[in-house]
């Protein structure tokens, strides 16, 4: 029971902490622990894409919560009341993702954790608000998603928000000519090629060579290697999804490309693996620093090792702070409980913002925003460069 | 009444999906291996989305989408229906396939990869029944009409149906014309219960989704489509516990039906029923079996 | 210029090798095995599993993981697809079925897979093969030795398998069992044994082929075979069913038609071709460009596909 009127309690979060508060702001000033009796289990039915074509994402962002209900739950953060996730896998299929938000927003569940794709999350978004369940969704980059004043809030920062850091980087280090490459069949990745990036390179100064999109499924990547070696381009964008990186990665390198490779979200240590030294020196923009000192970023990282054995993904940390945006939601929640007063809870909670295993958590209109991390690979490793 | 409100969307895609498993069933039944009707389900779910957004209301859009993908089904069935078998689920599968590639790459007509959202009209549960009602009775009558004796004489020989009088063709073309026409049809069901669609639903997934409802049902009728429908889109309800195996558990139900029940749970179910019938005719009348004659 | 070709080369040896397994299941039993992606998904998987586990060289890998598809291959036939083709009352239900099933067994092997890699990639270890890229001529042509190895293995294997169809007494049972296995069995073949036998060759090309590309993009994943199948119906279209050189021409025409959209045109529209590719050729040349109608899967034929089965051991 570690929550006192007036002190910020982010810190009691993770089991391996201290104790030390982290935070300077304004975390938990609006918490006013006990004006509410919460029902002694909240339950929140979690869609998530377990399995299909993105399910290695759900997984992560499913270890992420389940980790954090634990913490939440054992370190009593809201007194004797108990957070339940209920776990739905959409199979990667809108359909499905709609089906499953219906039903449980037409239970009595107190709260939904989103799916993680776009063309999902677009579609769920309007269901719920009509429903009028909160819904708290992770990644889900795609429009329309979050309106302001409304049931839905979002624990990622749209790629909007990294890519300007990432661009400046590459202005920085004599960057002139870009060529991109990007998975054309994915909103997320297609949307930073096609829209995000593009303006950004050009008030930076840099000129774009060519762009090409490959389709979902596409295994090889030699051609669209040679034709980007022949450009000669200063960097290369290689915007793809899981495991597509690595093979990209090798081909250019194979074609003989020897400059700056850079990235996205799906840069990771796990998956550059299978490039090893071919992906020494890449570069990519995230929003999750796993090397971050900051001692909920590290409590969380060492966690996750301990119960999952595996360094957590960005998508894992997004789960985390999800579940604990609820928590403070639920702490900031006035009144007799419902849902009504829940999402007026979450309201305060993400406007007041707290430390997560992301950093520090700022909402806009009950979005993330940050300015993100840029992170290198040395071949073996993952090393922070820059970062908020 | 609460289970109902609870999975209503679960029944709603359970209606959608009879229509189009209906689909493939009207074809298969007159042993034309079409898959073509899911490319007009896809097709009809885009027609839909952007017509709606254009103002159309919602019964204008589907009568305008079946009608249209009936008659692109007719006028594709005459070069199409020539190839054979094997051929012609090739050729169908292609053109299934290719048509998420053309949306996603359309720019901001189609919406590219994200798809169209936000679709201003809807259809209730109630009209969805009502349709889907209204499908059955269509095919049930073709069934049991000309057409349908006809498609059964193909199936089984096709030079002595031709002998019998049969036009063969035109019997080809007008069940490739029903299948696109209730593919088109379905398709813009779904996207007004949705009312959101997308190019990355579609694939190899969904195609043998709905071959597994025409076949586990049972492809003699529309009856072993409802049927076969019915499970599919259940079945994982049912086998939540299953957990990350379904897909493995539904290849099983695959192999098992078509080594076991190649008639489907219908032809099954018949058979059974007629075996049934048969002891108890012997029973009564004392007629002997054929064990007792073959002495 | 000669980076195309290359590129070409390399990529249409992988389309070959596996259209050649799927073209010879699909002539000889009439099976269109839509379970072939995941064999050859499977030649990928057991590749990673064998050089994480032992570290041992492609010579030890490759030939074990053969023969181990070709098992799965055969395991199929005996259990499901010979007991379909008895059942069958003509030849087009026995099509019908046996692909069915197929899709059937391919979900089985790929949920397997699935699980038992969290549904992640991996990749199969340098110590199995190392990568290296040959530059020649300065920066005029890159290629690596796995790409070289896949050029020459499959073209060795066509020559070798085209000389074994035409010259052998295997190949022509093989051709006589595709067009009436009725007769040959009353000239003493036995038809299902020489169709288990086919099965088998085809599972072990299709498990080289995995082996080979898993190690060529350093990436192996549960659905790494899927895309292929298309492309694979596409290359035997082109080329004809049954018809090796076909086959072969048809895989590295493919395959230099997507490179060249690539590097020359919309590149998204890469796979598009495929599928493109399929619907016109049977549109207007459906017989492909270089049919042989001596034993080649009849696309007219309707009378021999609608009649019932003359003999009661199977239907092809």
């Amino acid at each position: 029971m570690a929550v006192a009127a007036c002190s910020s309690s982010s810190s009691s979060s993770s089991p391996a902490s201290t104790g030390s508060t982290s935070s300077a702001s304004s975390t938990g000033s609006a918490n006013v622990a006990s004006s509410t009796t919460l029902p002694s289990t909240i339950t929140v039915t979690s869609i998530q894409d377990l399995t299909g074509a993105v399910g290695p994402v759900g997984i992560s962002t499913q270890d992420g919560m389940n980790l954090a209900v634990k913490a939440i739950n054992s370190s009593h953060m809201l007194g004797n009341t108990q957070i339940q996730i209920t776990y739905k896998d959409t199979q990667t299929t809108q359909s499905q993702a709609v089906a499953e938000a219906s039903a449980a927003a037409s239970t009595s569940v107190d709260a939904i954790f989103g799916p993680v794709l776009s063309t999902e999350a677009v579609a769920v978004a309007p269901i719920v608000e009509s429903a009028k369940i909160p819904t708290i969704f992770t990644q889900a980059g795609g429009p329309g998603v979050v309106t302001p004043g409304g049931y839905v809030f979002r624990v990622t920062a749209p790629q909007s928000d990294y890519q300007p850091n990432l661009v400046k980087y590459l202005a920085a280090h004599n960057v002139k000519t870009v060529t991109m490459l990007y998975d054309s069949t994915v909103p997320t990745t297609a949307g930073i090629a096609q829209t995000t990036l593009p303006p950004l390179f050009k008030s930076a100064g840099i000129s774009i060579k060519g762009s090409y999109g490959w389709a979902e499924g596409t295994s090889d990547f030699s051609s669209y290697a040679t034709k980007v070696a022949s450009e000669k381009p200063d960097a290369v964008g290689v915007e793809g999804i899981t495991t597509e990186p690595s093979p990209v990665i090798i081909a250019l390198r194979n074609a003989g490309y020897k400059g700056l490779i850079f990235g996205g979200t799906s840069f990771q240590a796990f998956t550059l693996q299978a490039a090893g030294q071919q992906a020494k020196g890449v570069i990519w923009a995230t929003d999750f620093d796993q090397n971050s000192t900051d001692p909920t970023t590290a409590a969380f990282v060492k966690a996750y090792e301990a119960a999952y054995k595996g360094a957590p993904l960005d998508y894992a940390a997004e789960g985390y702070d999800a579940v604990y945006l609820l928590a403070y939601g639920l702490k900031d929640t006035t009144g007799t409980f419902s849902r009504t007063a829940l999402q007026a809870g979450l309201a305060k909670a993400a406007k007041a913002g707290f430390t997560g295993a992301l950093g520090h958590n700022v909402f806009v209109n009950q979005d993330l925003v940050e300015a993100g991390y840029i992170q290198t690979y040395t071949g073996s490793a993952v090393e922070t460069i820059s970062g908020s | 009444m609460g289970y109902f409100t609870q999975n209503e969307v679960l029944f709603q895609q359970t209606l959608v999906y009879m229509i189009l498993a209906i689909s493939i069933q009207v074809v298969l039944r007159s042993g034309v291996v079409s898959l073509a009707s899911i490319g007009f389900y896809t097709l009809g779910a885009y027609a839909g989305a952007i017509l709606s957004k254009d103002g159309w209301p919602s019964f204008a859009i589907l009568v305008l989408v079946t009608l249209v993908s009936g008659l692109v089904g007719y006028a594709f069935g005459r070069p199409v229906a020539r190839l054979r078998g094997l051929y012609l689920a090739m050729a169908t599968l292609a053109f299934d396939l290719v048509i998420p590639i053309l949306l996603s790459n359309g720019g901001s007509f189609t919406g590219g990869s994200l798809g169209l959202y936000g679709i201003p009209v809807s259809i209730s549960t109630g009209a969805l029944v009502l349709i889907v009602v209204v499908v059955i009775y269509v095919v049930s009558q073709i069934e049991r009409g000309w057409m349908g004796r006809a498609s059964l004489a193909l199936r089984s020989d096709e030079d002595l149906a031709r002998s019998m009088g049969i036009r063969v063709a035109r019997e080809r073309y007008l069940s490739f014309a029903i299948s696109a026409a209730l593919g088109g049809l379905a398709g813009g069901l779904n996207g007004m219960l949705f009312r959101a669609v997308s190019p990355s639903g579609i694939g190899f997934g969904l195609i043998t989704l709905v071959l597994a409802m025409a076949i586990i049902g049972g492809r003699e009728s529309w009856l072993g489509a409802i049927i076969g429908a019915y499970l599919v889109t259940w079945l994982p309800q049912w086998l939540g516990f299953i957990g990350l195996y379904q897909n493995l558990f539904f290849g099983l139900i695959l192999v098992v039906v078509m080594l076991f029940f190649p008639d489907g749970l219908l032809g099954a179910a018949r058979l059974g029923i007629s075996s049934l019938r048969r002891r108890q005719i012997a029973g009564r009348e004392q007629i002997p079996t054929g064990k007792q004659m073959a002495t | 210029m000669i980076q195309v070709i290359a590129d070409s080369l390399a990529l249409g040896s992988v389309y070959v090798l596996f259209s050649l397994g799927l073209s010879l299941s699909w002539s000889v039993l009439g099976l269109l095995n839509l379970a072939h992606g995941a064999q050859f998904m499977l030649g990928a998987y057991f590749a990673f599993l064998v050089g994480e586990h032992f570290h041992v060289s492609l010579l030890i890998v490759l030939p074990l993981v053969v023969v181990a598809v070709a098992l799965t291959s055969v395991i199929a036939d005996l259990l499901v697809y010979r007991r379909l083709r008895i059942r069958a009352g003509t030849p087009a239900e026995s099509e019908l079925a046996m692909l069915v099933a197929s899709i059937g067994l391919a979900a089985v092997a790929e949920t397997i897979v699935q699980n038992a890699t969290s549904g992640n990639s991996e990749f199969i270890p340098s110590s199995v093969y190392s990568v290296r890229t040959l530059s020649i001529g300065g920066s005029v042509l890159h290629i690596t030795n796995i790409q070289v190895l896949m050029t020459i293995v499959t073209i060795a294997l066509t020559i070798a398998f085209a000389a074994v169809v035409k010259w052998t007494r295997f190949g022509r049972a093989m051709r006589a069992a595709a067009v009436d296995p009725a007769t040959c069995e009353l000239l003493g073949v036995n038809a299902n044994r020489l169709f288990s036998v086919t099965m088998a060759i085809s599972g072990g090309m299709a498990g080289l082929a995995g082996v080979l590309l898993g190690i060529d993009l350093s990436n192996v994943s549960f659905q790494m075979g899927d895309p292929l199948i298309t492309k694979a119906f596409a290359v035997i279209v082109i080329g004809g069913v049954g018809s090796i050189a076909g086959a072969a021409i048809g895989g590295y025409v493919l395959a230099l038609a997507e490179t060249l959209v690539v590097i020359y045109g919309p590149a998204s529209y890469q796979d598009a071709i495929s599928f493109a590719l399929i619907i016109i050729v049977l549109l207007v040349r459906p017989t492909g460009l270089f049919a042989q109608r001596r034993w080649q899967r009849s696309l007219w034929d309707t009378s021999r596909r609608t009649r019932s089965c003359s003999s009661r051991r199977w239907c092809t």
